[in-house]
């Protein structure tokens, strides 16, 4: 009988404690990436709205994805306001703080510190059963802002300044990334996974708050197959995501926290 | 294909009213004219912005309106209306009306006036909901000095393009805006034989330009764009055939061009050579 009350304070103390005290714990987290494209260099055509991604390099075939983050607030009034109006300074490139609680944590409150962040890891999928090799594709930052038109080219179609400067994309080489499948923090690729590392770069993003984000590319450095890969779009669990996990004290969490970001989510804080 | 036609046809049409007219030399009125026009681009940019081709953005414009005419002596006040309705094709046309008082002082003429223009476009409109499809309207200060052979005049416009779409992609809809354009003119009238000659000078101030979606942004800064036109009108009794040359100088992006002034009616500026010609009868 004692050993049974024992067991019932030691199950109401966690309980009590999950409710009410919730201290340090490891949370995983999962976001859709929010635009994703690829581009090809034989073709200019408008991907956008394709359930999938492609990527291959050959002599005479490069195909490269191109996706970013979301670094708005999703809420159109606020943002006729303040970008549609040629006077103002328009963030909607600026990642917020307030921006990567949403997309790394299920905290309300602004926990978000780069010491709290233990792993973050890119994620595309495979959807033909094709497997790219480890060490085969770069990922890269982009150095200014691409439309859903975005090809081989140009990144937008706004103005001359639109075309890359380097066909197939103007790399920002401030920041560096792993080749897929190496040096990941957490984890590692199982068949048809096409994994990340972007741990450093997301602490950066924490440690400097409205920092630009144009978006990535995603590159093959040596000839491979096609491999065609889940888009956005294709509304898939297997869509391009970020999985998070990091550490805090987190009032309204109970456990090992799941959310999933889809494009048509409105994102507003 | 069809700019050529429709640019043949009134042309030819012009030169049958005109030899026909000749004998009708007496009579001319002067309260104002009716008038049909087309207008066409004599050479195109070399680039074109996205969903469009370099012949959609250069339409043999088909336009059909009346103007009032200012007095030509006198001090009474007087106003001025001018409408126009441009076709870009059997589905997108152009309403564009101005309006504007003024009081000839012994040889000066100054008015005030203002003007609207906006897209009526089908659905399937190749320019619904683009950034053409929109509606602007301006504020314009004219001043004209009469001499025997001669006239100058210069003008201040201010315009406004109001807030349109560019397109809907992974429904995310873009965005255009503009600040207000400032238009400074100036210019001659010159009697020739019976001709009257025309000599303009356009300096476009057009505003920045905001391109803006949940995802995106871009910003074309202010800048300044020269417009010179020459022009002929030759009287042929109560007709008259009106002729004008336009050539865009100085802008600093030709795609831009495409955003920062959308305008494919009067103040069309989406050729670096373009040309109209109007066929007037004074009533």
């Amino acid at each position: 009988m004692e050993f049974l009350n024992i067991k019932k304070m030691i199950l109401l103390g966690v309980v009590f404690t999950t409710i009410f005290s919730c201290g340090e714990q490891t949370i995983v987290e999962t976001i859709k990436v929010k635009v994703d494209t690829f581009i090809s260099s034989q073709d200019s055509t408008n991907h956008s709205e394709l359930d999938y991604l492609n990527l291959s390099k050959t002599a005479s075939l490069e195909e490269r994805i191109i996706f970013r983050i979301p670094t708005n607030n999703d809420n159109e009034d606020d943002l006729a306001k303040n970008c549609l109006d040629p006077n103002n300074l328009c963030s909607i490139f600026l990642m917020p703080i307030v921006l990567l609680v949403k997309i790394l944590t299920n905290c309300t409150d602004a926990i978000m510190t780069a010491g709290n962040l233990t792993s973050a890891i890119l994620i595309f999928n495979t959807n033909d059963s094709s497997t790219i090799a480890a060490g085969k594709l770069n990922l890269a930052l982009l150095s200014k802002p691409w439309w859903h038109t975005v090809d081989w080219n140009k990144a937008h179609p706004f103005s001359s300044q639109g075309k890359w400067k380097t066909p197939g994309g103007d790399i920002d080489t401030g920041v560096t990334f792993s080749t897929n499948c190496t040096a990941l923090s957490t984890g590692s690729c199982a068949a048809g996974e096409i994994k990340f590392d972007v741990t450093n770069y997301f602490k950066t993003l924490i440690s400097n708050p409205n920092t630009t984000h144009y978006g990535a590319v995603i590159y093959p450095n040596a000839n491979i197959a096609k491999s065609s890969v889940y888009s956005v779009q294709s509304n898939s669990a297997l869509s391009p995501r970020i999985i998070a996990h990091y550490t805090g004290a987190c009032s309204a969490l109970t456990g090992v926290q799941t959310k999933v970001f889809y494009l048509n989510e409105r994102l507003n804080y | 294909m069809q700019k050529t036609i429709l640019f043949s046809i009134l042309l030819i049409s012009t030169a049958f009213i005109s030899e026909s007219a000749f004998s009708q030399e007496k009579g001319r009125g002067n309260k104002g004219y009716f008038k049909i026009g087309s207008a066409a681009s004599i050479k195109n940019w070399n680039q074109t912005p996205d969903r469009f081709k370099v012949n959609d953005l250069n339409p043999a414009l088909s336009n059909i309106g009346f103007h009032s005419n200012l007095p030509t002596s006198g001090s009474a006040t007087f106003s001025l209306i001018d409408v126009q309705i441009t076709a870009l094709d059997f589905k997108s046309f152009i309403p564009e009306i101005e309006y504007s008082v003024g009081k000839n002082m012994g040889g000066i003429i100054a008015s005030i006036g203002g003007g609207i223009n906006f897209g009526i476009f089908s659905n399937s409109s190749i320019y619904s909901k683009t950034q053409y499809d929109n509606f602007a309207y301006n504020l314009n200060i004219k001043v004209q000095m009469g001499f025997s052979k001669y006239n100058i005049f210069g003008e201040i416009k201010t315009r406004k393009i109001t807030e349109a779409e560019v397109s809907t992609f992974e429904n995310v809809k873009t965005r255009v805006a503009h600040n207000f354009d400032y238009i400074f003119s100036t210019g001659l009238h010159f009697s020739f034989l019976k001709m009257e000659l025309l000599g303009k000078i356009s300096a476009y101030k057009i505003g920045s330009v905001a391109i803006a979606s949940n995802e995106f942004y871009y910003k074309i800064d202010s800048e300044t764009v020269f417009k010179f036109t020459g022009g002929v009108t030759i009287p042929i009794g109560r007709l008259a055939i009106d002729v004008k040359y336009h050539y865009i100088k100085n802008y600093n992006d030709e795609v831009s061009l495409y955003y920062q002034s959308p305008q494919l009616g009067k103040d069309y500026m989406l050729s670096s050579h373009s040309a109209n010609v109007e066929l007037r009868w004074n009533f």
